[in-house]
């Protein structure tokens, strides 16, 4: 690629429920083509092209969480991640004798 | 480099390293920039006015847009709410309006308007009404009229 990409930082914002995280990016213009979301070693890493513009963002996770756990939606330029938490990250419930 | 574990709002309290992972909140390794609100772009050509506004998660119903005679008003909202059953541990993408009253520079054809969204991107195009040309009138003889009507009736 002769092309120098700009590359941004995306916005984003993080949720968290009993079973789960959401991760949230603005990635106005992206293709779900050219957008790459991987796990490797604990961190999560999302990629994406628009002409020029590049948008990079990377987050270490939680010990335990995995990539196929992950859920990937993206509408009106909005990236949206779900994964699921491991079991230790639950919320236990403890039951009272 | 590995900092930012929280992000303001719950204070200094200091929590063993270990809770920390167990919590287990996602460690951002990047900040973005300070967030602003998008600016409006405007550009004329020959047949029309654009207007363009980059604005991720922004939905058709956050957008009102009128055209009086040559007053352009645009409004366009975006809602950052933590969404139901979620509590929020990075809240980055900011809330923000825009909206500008403005006078066209030229008359435009307000009926023809195209104001689309698409993937988070808000673009409105305005053409533009033609320059005033002169109109030729074709002059019709009364003679010819008469003649023409006359032969009309007889048909009829």
């Amino acid at each position: 690629m002769a092309e120098t990409t700009r590359w941004h930082v995306p916005a984003v914002d993080v949720y968290e429920s009993d079973h789960a995280w959401r991760v949230v990016a603005d990635l106005p213009q992206v293709d779900r083509e050219s957008l790459d979301i991987t796990v490797h070693e604990g961190v999560l890493k999302l990629e994406a092209h628009t002409g020029s513009d590049g948008y990079r963002r990377s987050f270490r996770l939680p010990r335990g969480v995995r990539g196929d756990g992950v859920q990937a939606s993206l509408a009106n330029g909005v990236l949206t991640l779900e994964l699921t938490k491991p079991e230790e990250a639950r919320p236990q419930r403890i039951a009272i004798a | 480099m590995f900092v930012d574990w929280f992000d303001g709002g719950r204070g200094a309290t200091r929590v063993p390293a270990v809770w920390h992972e167990m919590n287990a909140l996602l460690e951002a390794l990047e900040r973005p920039a300070h967030v602003q609100p998008p600016r409006l772009e405007f550009a004329t050509t020959e047949e029309a006015l654009t207007l363009r506004l980059v604005a991720p998660g922004v939905s058709a119903s956050d957008i009102d847009v009128s055209v009086t005679g040559r007053r352009l008003e645009v409004s366009v909202t975006r809602q950052a709410e933590v969404p139901e059953g979620w509590r929020a541990v990075r809240q980055e993408r900011r809330q923000w309006r825009v909206q500008r009253t403005l006078e066209l520079p030229f008359d435009v054809h307000a009926d023809q308007a195209e104001a689309r969204l698409d993937r988070g991107v808000f673009t409105l195009t305005l053409p533009r009404v033609a320059a005033a040309e002169p109109v030729r009138i074709p002059v019709t003889e009364l003679a010819a009229l008469t003649t023409e009507q006359h032969e009309e009736a007889d048909h009829g």
